[in-house]
């Protein structure tokens, strides 16, 4: 009966590394519920999220008695909801349209309250072990890659780490370099996933192929292991290097965490900073500084103004650069030569 | 000429193949021949030839192809059609490297050829082209072979661009890339390729297709050999102050001029860019 369920649920963006064939039961002690474990659940109310991302790439429209597949996760998203990672059997939340169910504990107030669902489940194998994202990760890298990376760090959410992410990915990709597109942190979604293959790179992954719904409120050594597993992928795929977008700003929990490691300076390369003016590129080139970090460049939407470009230069001393620079070959070329970047030709 | 919408069947490929590309790019348009060889050897670098001034890409390949097949290697010739390219020596306010990028990249996603590191070589304006290419994007390169260019970009950051790598105040447009900026970050690359310095022994007229301007005259000398000559010794200089030994050979083409059928005909010049002949030149050390 239950597999009538699991072929009619919508399964979320973040599931999309699971075997669905494995879902076999569903269990409902709640008590024992951690982030990453699959959670059938059943649409109560239209909130926030009026859509889904599916794990075929698309949105689906929600509608009430919907059942969908999400892993129980945590959410750090100033601009919409903060959230941990605990169901409550009587509902829960929908705390990202790319998967992520849990406790609502803050909104932002300009956004609706969330989607309500009702859990009907953990998901659990034909051997009664509950299905979770780990079981489906990437293989567990045991050694720090040798892979250039370059890092986009920024301000916090909408500062442009994306748009330099995919602009960087594509002019190094035009410059032929074998790019993997990564993302370390934030929450599962296929918006950025989508835009890096949109970019051309030749390898894309986030965190949740390395097993994580969210890496909000998961320890430092999770995290940091999941990027190593990342990085490993990218190398087995034969990457040249790889730009690696960190999720929310410097200030955020993990990132900050991220950032404070002596081991970031390890495997981080170089260090891309977005932000969105001359006083925001001040304070958080003080701040990377104050953690032995020195971007190459800066970007964001402080790029877009000349003025604000010319400002932040005199402040930091960092050169400023636009979408449209990163976006030729030439511009990103030398972010490659910056980061180490060696090309071995497969003919040599 | 092949259907190139049947490149999937390409990989297996036993049979030569000879096929025509266009890249097609807001920048202007490039035409290019491509042979492939039969049973290609993965262990040879493809060769990407780019014509002169005079855009005679035939003759290019014309030179190259036989020696290419029997080599086993995949020959690339570029022609840049004139109404698009009117000016197609220098990377600047023109962006030839653009298309030349996209043309290696369609190549390698159709499993042509692996263009990750190609062998370069130019006649003339293609070797203005070829030398600034590599300075851009040493990594794409595994050999730079450069036949009597009319001037060069010296790997010199006391002389203004485009005559050097200095960047003069107020040189570089808003929003436009500092090209000289871009090339001295990648010069250490660019100075540890194997360079590979051609010209003809008589190449000394200073021919309408002779940039002439008092400034290269002065830094440059005033004919192709003299200036070949510069290039040669900037490089060497430019490798030594960065503690690179150059991988560098100078050969003068005896009996030719400017004129690349005749550089390869009198003087074996394609045979010599393949490897298949002894270089008559001395290491220039």
């Amino acid at each position: 009966m239950n597999e009538h369920l699991f072929a009619r649920a919508k399964w979320a963006f973040s599931t999309r590394r699971a075997t669905r064939a494995f879902a076999s039961d569903l269990d409902q002690r709640w008590d024992e519920v951690v982030p990453g474990q699959l959670i059938l659940g059943q649409v109560i109310s239209i909130g926030q999220h009026g859509r889904m991302q599916l794990a075929s790439g698309r949105p689906s429209t929600l509608y009430p008695g919907d059942l969908i597949v999400m892993p129980c996760g945590a959410r750090y998203a100033p601009d919409q909801f903060e959230g941990v990672a605990e169901i409550d059997p009587k509902g829960c939340d929908m705390l990202a349209g790319g998967g992520c169910l849990g406790r609502m504990m803050y909104r932002n107030d300009r956004i609706k309250p969330p989607t309500r669902v009702q859990p009907l489940g953990r998901i659990t194998a034909a051997d009664g072990q509950v299905l979770d994202t780990m079981n489906f990760a990437l293989p567990r890298a045991t050694a720090t890659p040798a892979l250039p990376v370059i890092i986009v760090l920024g301000t916090a959410m909408n500062s442009g780490k994306t748009t330099a992410t995919v602009a960087l990915s594509h002019g190094l990709t035009l410059a032929g370099w074998r790019v993997a597109t990564l993302k370390g942190t934030g929450t599962g979604s296929f918006g950025d996933f989508n835009h890096y293959l949109d970019a051309g790179s030749a390898f894309v992954a986030d965190f949740t192929d390395a097993g994580m719904v969210t890496t909000y409120r998961e320890p430092l050594a999770r995290v940091a292991q999941g990027i190593r597993d990342l990085l490993a992928a990218a190398e087995d795929a034969g990457c040249d290097l790889a730009v690696m977008e960190i999720a929310d700003g410097i200030f955020q929990r993990e990132t900050a965490a991220l950032i404070a490691d002596p081991g970031f300076r390890t495997w981080a390369s170089g260090v891309i900073f977005a932000c969105g003016d001359a006083v925001a590129a001040a304070g958080g080139v003080a701040e990377l500084a104050r953690q032995g970090v020195h971007p190459l460049a800066l970007t964001g939407l402080l790029s877009c103004s000349p003025m604000a470009s010319a400002e932040a230069l005199a402040a930091t001393g960092v050169p400023v650069i636009n979408r449209s620079q990163l976006l030729d070959p030439a511009e990103a070329n030398r972010f490659a030569v910056q980061v180490g970047a060696q090309r071995v030709a497969s003919a040599a | 000429m092949l259907n190139i919408a049947n490149w999937e069947v390409l990989a297996g490929r036993e049979e030569p193949i000879t096929t025509r590309l266009w890249v097609r790019l807001p920048e202007g348009r490039l035409r290019a021949d491509i042979f492939v060889p039969a049973n290609p050897q993965a262990s040879v670098p493809p060769l990407l030839a780019l014509h002169g001034i005079s855009r005679a890409a035939n003759a290019l390949s014309t030179a190259f192809a036989p020696l290419t097949a029997a080599a086993g290697r995949v020959l690339i010739v570029p022609r840049f059609p004139p109404g698009d390219w009117p000016v197609f020596q220098r990377i600047g306010g023109a962006r030839p490297d653009k298309p030349v990028l996209a043309l290696l990249a369609r190549l390698q996603a159709m499993g042509l050829a692996d263009t990750r590191k190609v062998d370069l070589f130019g006649f003339s304006g293609g070797a203005q082209l070829a030398h600034r290419f590599a300075m851009l994007y040493p990594q794409h390169v595994a050999a730079l072979h450069v036949a009597a260019a009319g001037w060069y970009c010296l790997p010199d950051d006391s002389v203004p661009f485009p005559m050097g790598l200095r960047t003069e105040a107020n040189m570089v447009p808003p929003g436009k890339p500092d090209i000289a900026g871009l090339m001295r970050a990648q010069l250490s690359a660019f100075l540890k390729l194997p360079l590979r310095i051609y010209v003809g022994e008589d190449d000394r007229l200073r021919d309408p297709a002779l940039r002439r301007d008092r400034r290269i005259d002065a830094l440059q000398g005033r004919d192709r050999v003299a200036r070949a000559h510069a290039f040669a010794t900037a490089f060497k200089s430019a490798a030594h102050a960065r503690g690179i030994v150059p991988t560098l050979s100078f050969t003068v083409l005896p009996g030719c001029g400017h004129d690349f059928p005749q550089c390869a005909q009198v003087a074996g010049l394609a045979a010599q860019v393949c490897g298949l002949s002894i270089t008559k030149g001395d290491e220039y050390e």
